[in-house]
């Protein structure tokens, strides 16, 4: 009996331990990522984004990376190549702490990565492997393997959930049971996957680098496609069935850096958004919030903020095509209306709507949000684990 | 109500008659008077042999919806040389406000050109001399041909340092096709660099063009339709080098706006086959 309540205090010790630690904020919120080698991207930029409004909410934040290292021919010595994502996304992302956790990585470095039950991960749905890895449990040989942690998936886009989870398994195998995401849309979709996982929502938020300038607009269309096939698809058809807008001058945007988008959006008159496949869309709310008036072609799962307020519609914030010969006649007349000063008030008035949305101030209130939530039904199982242990202990001593 | 904008509108009137002609100055008028925001001042410039009874009614109709549009309503009547650049030169030496703009009699605004102005001018400052609008060019029936003054917002077509809408030095030498009627000019710029000269034909408007912006005066094409324009129209400058300016003489016209330019007079020029 007092071996069984011995072992019972160290069960209580250790989860009181969890909960001071979450009360002192004694823990780390990882983020597993890819290096992006310099070039943007949405879903990568979602997970800075959402790690900064955590540092600067005072959490301790890490951002994990796992890329081999490379010879210096000159020296001989083992580097990381880690571009990460200082030229695109900006200097305070970059400087968010970081690590490199592959094997070599922490071998050269002589670092242990340990890890603690309150530490929180959150692996993107793309990182099946990762999920794996760390799903905790015991191999063949008796020895514990994963971690204990807490582990959250991120799913920003719904075609990856089926494009990279093997045939036959799904995240229960994973002991994964939290999934924060992106819309009300891509949540509802998962639960239906697997009724068991349960869901947050943080919109992602738009910068506000992405501002109305206070000048005129110029005369020119920014055009912004997933594929770049679309472009030529887009581009040319349109300058041939509207030979007198040839002169109009169109930018492509794919690859710039944000500031670099952000001054292009505040001067084109017209932005081009195609993404089939995407669940949410920054690059049409940026065009949005900058004043530029927006044509797309519907993605397959319509975004929330493309529905009306009571959803039974698509709103007027943009202009949207579900075929890409109707695209071209549109941007004709888009173009038509912005020389002669008739574009329709109802695509004014929603693109307002929308304006007001997804704000820097509006995410960082939705993260601080979630985020307690996370430590709070972390607590409460802790304190529930806690009582269930001292009940237990009172009837033995009984 | 919002004040009128600080533009005079010159209106050139070689001659007037009941049938053609005054329907077509009160569209042109009309075309004033329908803006969303409005000049200060129109002034009709013509010779004095059109003075009549039925010009002297036209005046007295078109007066009321100036009026209306608090858009003041002066005349301007000037004997000997009748031609467009006299005609012009005439006006802006009696111009008191800070910008004019001209209207050819058979021309019309869009409605939105001088709000346009305004707001692309609030832009820019006092950086900019000359503020052309995208054209729509007709042909005397009525049919629309062509967009005039839209080259300059085509990336490439210019020089890259230069900012999409404004006319590059250096694209003059290669494309001078402006329809600078409609245009809003800085009356100051356009008093100190030289008006219009009369003694060179045909190539006046690029003569002037190239000597401005030589000047380092800037010129900005607004991206909106503010004008139309009636090509090839009976007694109209395009009528005259259709019929009249052949190849040598277009030739020289052009070689002569090039080397005019650097000179802020009128010398006088001739053509000798």
């Amino acid at each position: 009996m007092k071996e069984e309540l011995s072992t019972l205090d160290k069960i209580i010790e250790r989860a009181q331990k969890e909960v001071d630690n979450i009360e002192s904020n004694n823990y780390t919120i990882y983020f597993n990522l890819y290096d992006t080698n310099g070039l943007p991207k949405a879903k990568e930029m979602y997970l800075y984004q959402t790690a900064y409004a955590l540092h600067e909410l005072g959490y301790n934040v890490k951002m994990l990376y796992a890329k081999r290292l490379e010879k210096n021919p000159k020296t001989g010595a083992m580097v990381d190549t880690f571009v990460g994502v200082k030229d695109w996304l900006g200097e305070k992302y970059a400087n968010l702490p970081h690590q490199n956790i592959s094997e070599e990585a922490l071998k050269e470095s002589e670092e242990e990565f340990l890890t603690n039950p309150s530490d929180l991960f959150f692996i993107p749905e793309i990182f099946s492997n990762i999920m794996n890895n760390l799903t905790p449990g015991v191999n063949e040989k008796g020895e514990r393997v994963g971690i204990n942690s807490r582990r959250v998936i991120v799913s920003q886009d719904i075609d990856f959930i089926s494009d990279v989870i093997p045939m036959g398994r799904e995240w229960s195998d994973y002991k994964i049971f939290d999934v924060l995401t992106t819309s009300e849309m891509q949540s509802d979709i998962i639960k239906s996957y697997f009724p068991y996982m349960k869901t947050k929502v943080v919109n992602p938020m738009i910068e506000n680098r992405f501002r109305p300038s206070s000048k005129q607009k110029e005369l020119s269309i920014c055009i912004f496609c997933e594929d770049e096939k679309y472009v030529n698809k887009i581009v040319k058809p349109f300058q041939w069935k509207n030979p007198l807008f040839k002169f109009v001058t169109v930018k492509h945007l794919a690859g710039m850096t944000q500031d670099a988008m952000a001054e292009e959006l505040k001067k084109s008159a017209i932005a081009v958004w195609v993404d089939r496949d995407t669940s949410w869309g920054y690059f049409p709310i940026e065009a949005i919030k900058s004043d530029t008036i927006v044509i797309g072609l519907l993605p397959e799962n319509v975004p929330d903020w493309m529905n009306n307020e009571d959803k039974t519609d698509l709103n007027n914030a943009g202009i949207w095509v579900d075929n890409i010969q109707q695209l071209h006649k549109l941007l004709g007349s888009l173009v038509e209306s912005f020389m002669t000063d008739t574009i329709p008030d109802s695509i004014i008035k929603d693109m307002e709507v929308i304006k007001q949305k997804y704000t820097e101030d509006e995410f960082k209130a939705n993260v601080k949000k979630v985020f307690e939530s996370y430590n709070e039904e972390y607590k409460t199982s802790l304190n529930e684990i806690i009582k269930e242990v001292n009940e237990r202990k009172t009837n033995i001593k009984k | 109500m919002k004040n009128n904008i600080d533009v005079t509108v010159l209106l050139p009137i070689h001659k007037f008659d009941n049938e053609t002609i005054k329907p077509m100055i009160l569209d042109s008028v009309n075309s004033v008077v329908d803006q969303k925001v409005y000049p200060k001042e129109l002034k009709l410039i013509f010779p004095l042999e059109v003075m009549d009874e039925d010009f002297n009614s036209f005046i007295e109709e078109i007066k009321k919806p100036l009026t209306d549009k608090k858009i003041i309503l002066t005349l301007c009547s000037n004997e000997g040389e009748t031609d467009f650049c006299s005609q012009i030169n005439k006006g802006v030496s009696e111009v008191k406000t800070k910008w004019f703009s001209i209207l050819e009699f058979d021309d019309v605004y869009t409605n939105i050109m001088f709000d346009n102005f305004n707001k692309y001018q609030k832009d820019n400052g006092e950086d900019i001399g000359i503020y052309l609008s995208i054209n729509m060019l007709y042909d005397k029936e009525g049919k629309f041909l062509s967009f005039n003054n839209e080259i300059v917002h085509s990336f490439g077509f210019q020089d890259i340092e230069i900012d999409l809408g404004f006319i590059g030095n250096d694209s003059l030498s290669v494309y001078s096709e402006y329809q600078m009627t409609g245009g809003i000019f800085q009356t100051k710029l356009y008093n100190e660099h030289g008006g219009l000269k009369p003694s060179i034909k045909v190539t006046f408007w690029n003569e002037f063009l190239l000597r401005m912006i030589g000047k380092g005066v800037k010129a900005f094409v607004i991206p909106k339709i503010g004008y139309k324009h009636i090509l090839g129209r009976e007694d109209s400058i395009s009528d005259y080098i259709y019929k009249n300016v052949d190849v040598d003489e277009m030739n020289f016209w052009v070689k002569t706006a090039k080397s005019e330019s650097f000179c802020k007079v009128d010398r006088d020029i001739k053509y000798n086959k």
